[in-house]
């Protein structure tokens, strides 16, 4: 069975619009980071899905780095959201207000 | 490399000046005053030498550059640069064109040889540059030119030259420093960086008047813009931020603007290049729009300068606020700047929006309105400085008139009175200066009879003030004559075989004459009050009459006042021959001529 | 395309000696106990790398690692820039850090790591290689933000360009991956081939591509309307941090920028040049208005700074070798000039925070206020500094590219920049102080100062030192 290139982009784009969405209507931080790796793993998908359809490897070898570096990510931001509940217990985006012009 | 002596001999004094010890405040002064003659020496040889008719011509300076730079290039390609850059043709040959010939011009063959080398590209721009540069400075009268490279990735250069129209302000430039700083001998709060930021002052002022790169010139014109901002920020009046702020943000926009225009000459033109003499010489291949975009943007920067009806409200604010020799040079030289650029910059790069109809009605309503709303204002004054500051309003509009009507007596009118304002405008600021450091305040209508107190004085004041006035048998009344003979002359003058069709109207010079009437009657007025009558405080009965210092930094500018009154031509023959050919330049250009 | 071989390692040796660096001061973090060893280090580890990478150009242009990075002279300018800016944020740091209970080593650290991302993010010409130098520098930078844990306005700094960023990376990434499902190749020559050969460039779904992966690169260099992380990111985190990423960040940035524009989408693009033209308008204006409401000297310099990456954008609107030549000088410069003025900001400790700290400082440190007064003016782009000359090229080759409108809008706006520039020239020397004289910098911080002030201004009266080194990839 072939999956045409449109079906692909077009996953992806579902996957990553939702993601988007995630990210700019919700105003916790876990969630919205959350929503920021569905947008990678819809980057991901295409990624894959094209390789495999153009039969090149390369798409396969970038999205194993976006997974290290996703998961770099992770480490750091959950390092920076605990670092803030010390300060800050139960903090939101909306109480982190003390840098504004 | 006079030239470059005396623009760079206040640079190294300022440096000498930083070095020495805070406090020997008099170590100080002398050493710049010093470095203030040290400069006018170079530059008095080069005024004495400029009319010697067998000194080296610019032509000749830039035409052996050309021969450097073509035995520099490569050697397959120099007998091709040389036909192609030789007298006569390189107008045909400008560098961007070259690459659509067509393959049986016999240019091609020669380009065929310089082609794909980078470095005969640009030895071959370089002399083509410097041959048009060679045949648009006969046009400009030019001497002492110098040349080097400077950045050469975008052509900028090292180019000086001065010819009748900067030499004399370069002199008064020199002279007014010297008086300046034997002037300033009262100032006693940071006196070294005082003298450091006015010698920097003087290089920026020379250097604009000498530069004939634009890039150069900008830079030199950036230049003047610092020191004076601290001058006025630190020494001045007690409002003195704001006057400094506003003098900087206002003269900021004039040369930002003038610099998109510099760009797009270099760009938009053609010819990469900022070489202000190849810029003319193929000015008349502009097109209409691009000359009127470049006029404006042009217009707008010295404008501000001189300052012109609108853009004059930094001016009074600035005055007033500033320490007397500071406002001396701001008047004496800087306003200079702009009324320079116009002849050098404006109507020479875009000769042919400057003779247009709606340019010669533009200017000469502009000039009208400086000259009768500056007098009105002045005449409304009651602090003495303002005064005079309105005053340089008023008569910097004369100098628009006469270059409106574009007759070789309203330019050269004109020209005098941009030299001969420089002299009595510095007079005038150093008298009201005088009398402030004994008053410490300035107001017009609590003075009077100081005329009785301090003779001396006061004789120089009304050598100052008539000649602002203009009266008959000094320097003040032979511009404003010629001015006002050729602008009513337009009309009637011959302009078949120029661009010029639509003269100025006379009506604008007589909307015009009553501006005299009225500086007279702010001029008389303001003497009255001050130097006649009763003192109107026990105090005035006590002043003393000039010092030395004082005498000395006036004697030279009354000199020149009744010098250039009673025997005008001393002045007239140095410049006439360079406004000849340049008015010749610009009334000529725009029909291809 | 061929693998890699052992030879391929001595073309990333500035990159490998940074990364040696960075692991010998982990290994040993724990037992140093002064703090200038790890500042030491990482000059040191600079110096070598400056070294190192002229010694791999003294053949021609090569790439590497089956053409992933390529080791050319557009490279090597901006590796010995990024260098530069490590040894003088290391520099800075000195006094930077002081009380702030930032780990040293680990800090330094992270400022040899974000080099190392630096490094590879300018010589790549692979989207692989670009986006993983670009992430590396996101990675440290989150942590060094937030090194100070223990004040909220750093966590709050480092949660904010944290969450952003990772928003615009994954932009950033799907509009990558969208070229490669269109082109069949992510190395930056071969999409603009296939571009070219597919006539892709008219192509909607490319054009979203490019917008994204624009948008991306203009968060990394915060252009306007990606811009708003970087006034909070410079205020909360620690002064030599916000000094780091308006220098080496920027740089590094506007490097691949350059790439991705002169490489990979610049041929005939006219979607791209728009795209430019609106960053670079939009951010000049923006950063030179917003600019004037500042009274913290941080979040002044993040508004410059934003401001100063819309200059440098304008040189690469015209798409041409000469435009990014002039961006390249522009990026040069700025980065000294900004340095320096961040280095007079740290000298002068909690009194060079907000701009009333200036007040009468000439009189009481005649020449910490003439250095600024310096970088001001280079800031303005005041003929005879380095920042005059940046902002000549840009405008001119905006101006050759016909962009006269923002030429006319980029002038303008440096004249309403200026007030804000002349202001803190006025506070120093026409106020009179009202606050104790600061004390003397220590030598390290003198240096940095120093060297920047030497940049800025040889590079204002020699400029063609670096324009004739400027050389567009």
């Amino acid at each position: 069975m072939t999956i045409s290139m449109n079906t692909i982009l077009g996953l992806s784009a579902l996957l990553f619009g939702i993601g988007m969405f995630g990210f700019l209507a919700r105003r916790n931080i876990i969630l919205m980071f959350i929503s920021v790796e569905v947008m990678l793993n819809a980057v991901n998908l295409s990624l894959v899905g094209f390789s495999w359809h153009m039969e090149d490897p390369r798409g396969q070898v970038l999205a194993l780095f976006v997974i290290a570096v996703a998961a770099a990510e992770a480490g750091i931001g959950l390092g920076l959201v605990i670092a803030l509940n010390r300060n800050k217990p139960g903090a939101g985006v909306g109480d982190l207000t003390e840098l504004k012009w | 490399m006079l030239l470059t002596l005396s623009i760079f001999i206040p640079m190294l004094g300022m440096v000498v000046v930083l070095l020495l010890p805070k406090d020997n405040h008099n170590l100080i002064r002398w050493t710049s005053v010093g470095i203030a003659v040290a400069t006018f020496i170079p530059i008095v040889v080069l005024t004495m030498g400029y009319t010697d008719p067998d000194g080296e011509s610019a032509a000749d300076t830039l035409l052996a550059e050309r021969e450097r730079v073509i035995a520099e290039a490569p050697e397959a390609a120099r007998a091709a640069i040389l036909a192609l850059t030789a007298e006569g043709v390189a107008e045909a040959n400008d560098p961007g064109t070259m690459s659509d010939l067509a393959a049986d011009d016999e240019r091609a063959a020669h380009w065929s040889l310089v082609k794909g080398d980078r470095e005969a590209e640009a030895a071959y721009h370089e002399a083509w540059e410097l041959a048009i540069a060679a045949q648009a400075a006969i046009s400009q009268n030019l001497k002492y030119v110098e040349y080097g490279n400077w950045i050469p990735t975008f052509n900028i250069n090292y180019i000086l030259g001065v010819d009748g129209l900067s030499l004399p302000l370069i002199f008064l430039s020199g002279l007014l420093f010297i008086l300046c700083f034997v002037y300033s001998f009262n100032i006693t709060k940071g006196v070294k960086a005082y003298y450091a930021l006015f010698l920097l002052l003087e290089t920026g002022l020379i250097g604009v008047f000498a530069a004939l790169d634009f890039f150069l010139f900008y830079v030199f014109w950036e230049i003047v813009l610092l020191p004076m901002y601290f001058l006025i920020g630190y020494w001045g009046g007690p409002n003195r931020i704001y006057a400094a702020i506003k003098f900087f943000i206002y003269t900021l926009v004039g040369s930002v603007v003038m610099l998109v225009a510099m760009l797009a000459l270099y760009w938009q033109g053609g010819y990469d290049t900022f070489n202000l003499l190849t810029l003319i010489g193929m000015s008349g291949n502009f097109d209409a729009t691009f000359q009127m975009w470049i006029f404006m943007a042009l217009f707008l920067g010295f404008a501000i300068k001189v300052p012109v009806f609108p853009f004059h409200t930094w001016l009074p604010d600035a005055h007033v606020q500033a320490p007397t020799a500071v406002s001396v040079i701001l008047a004496g030289v800087l306003l200079k700047m702009g009324g320079y650029g116009f002849f050098r910059f404006s109507y020479t790069l875009a000769p042919e929006a400057g003779t247009s109809e709606f340019m010669v009605m533009f200017i000469g309503l502009l000039g009208l309105i400086n000259i009768v709303y500056g007098a009105l204002c002045a005449m409304a004054q009651t602090d003495f400085k303002s005064l005079v500051a309105y005053s340089s309003v008023s008569h910097m509009g004369f100098v628009l008139l006469g270059l409106a009507a574009f007759t070789p007596e309203g330019i050269m009118g004109s020209v005098f009175q941009m030299f001969s304002h420089g002299v009595s405008s510095a007079m005038m600021f150093l008298l009201v200066g005088v009398l402030y450091d004994r008053a410490h305040h300035r107001d017009l209508n609590k003075f009077g009879g100081i005329g009785l107190q301090m003779p001396y004085y006061t004789g120089f004041a009304i050598i100052g003030f008539f000649t602002s006035l203009g009266l008959p048998g000094l320097a003040g009344f032979i511009g404003e004559m010629s001015v006002f003979m050729g602008s009513l002359n337009a009309e009637g003058f011959d302009w078949s075989g120029t661009s010029l069709y639509a003269p100025l109207p006379r009506w604008v010079v007589y909307a015009a004459l009553p501006g005299v009437v009225l500086t007279a009657g702010y001029i008389l007025w303001a003497v009255q009050r001050v130097y006649m009558g009763e003192a109107k405080k026990e105090e005035y009965k006590t002043y003393s009459d000039l010092s030395g210092r004082e005498v000395f930094s006036l004697v030279p500018l009354a000199a020149m006042c009744i010098v250039l009154g009673v025997w005008p031509r001393v002045l007239i023959d140095f410049m006439n021959p360079t406004l000849d050919v340049l008015r010749e330049f610009i009334t000529t250009a725009g029909i291809g001529g | 395309m061929n693998g890699a071989t052992v030879a391929d390692l001595g073309l990333v040796l500035p990159e490998l000696i940074l990364t040696g660096m960075a692991l010998v001061l982990i290994l040993v973090a724990r037992r140093i106990q002064s703090t200038s060893v790890p500042v030491v280090a990482t000059v040191l580890a600079a110096a070598a790398a400056v070294a190192a990478s002229w010694w791999v150009l003294s053949k021609e242009p090569q790439s590497a690692f089956g053409g992933l990075i390529t080791v050319d002279g557009y490279a090597q300018f901006f590796k010995v820039l990024v260098a530069a800016a490590l040894a003088l944020v290391a520099l800075l740091s000195v006094k930077g850090l002081e009380g702030s209970g930032a780990p040293r080593s680990e800090y330094h650290v992270l400022l040899l790591l974000a080099s190392v991302g630096m490094m590879l993010t300018v010589s790549a010409v692979d989207m692989v290689t670009f986006y993983l130098g670009l992430e590396l520098i996101t990675l440290c930078s989150y942590i060094l933000v937030g090194i100070t844990v223990d004040r909220p306005s750093s966590n709050e700094a480092a949660i904010k360009y944290f969450l952003l960023a990772s928003f615009a990376s994954a932009l950033m990434l799907f509009g990558i991956s969208i070229t490669y499902g269109l082109t069949g190749t992510t190395s930056f020559s071969g999409v603009a081939a296939s571009i070219a050969e597919r006539g892709l460039a008219d192509d909607p779904l490319q054009l979203a591509a490019l917008a994204l992966i624009a948008a991306g690169l203009a968060f990394k260099i915060g252009a306007v309307p990606f811009h708003s992380w970087v006034p909070d990111a410079y205020q909360g985190a620690s002064t030599p941090v916000a000094a780091f990423l308006a220098s080496g960040s920027k740089a590094a940035g506007l490097a691949a920028l350059g790439r991705v524009v002169v490489i990979a989408f610049g041929p005939d693009s006219p979607a791209l040049s728009i795209i430019l033209v609106g960053l670079a308008a939009l951010s000049v204006a923006v950063g030179s208005v917003l600019v004037l409401a500042q009274t913290d000297m941080k979040r002044l310099l993040a508004y410059s700074s934003i401001a100063h990456v819309g200059y440098a954008v304008m040189g690469l609107t015209a798409g041409t070798d000469a435009g990014a030549s002039a961006t390249m000088t522009y990026a040069f410069f700025y980065v000294f000039m900004t340095l320096g003025a961040f280095g007079v900001v740290i000298g002068l400790g909690a009194r060079g925070a907000t701009l009333d700290g200036y007040q009468g400082l000439a009189s009481q440190r005649p020449g910490v206020a003439g250095v600024m007064l310096l970088f001001l003016l280079a800031l303005t782009g005041i003929p005879l500094t380095s920042g005059f000359v940046a902002k000549f090229v840009v405008i001119s080759s905006a101006v050759g590219a016909g962009y006269v409108v923002l030429a006319v809008l980029a002038v303008v706006c440096s004249v309403v920049s200026a007030f804000v520039y002349m202001r803190i020239a006025v506070l120093m020397y026409m106020r009179e102080p009202e606050s104790p004289t600061p004390a003397r910098f220590p030598v390290t911080l003198s240096v940095a100062i120093a060297i920047a002030a030497i940049v800025t201004l040889v590079g204002g009266v020699l400029p063609r030192l670096i324009t004739d080194w400027a050389v567009a990839p």
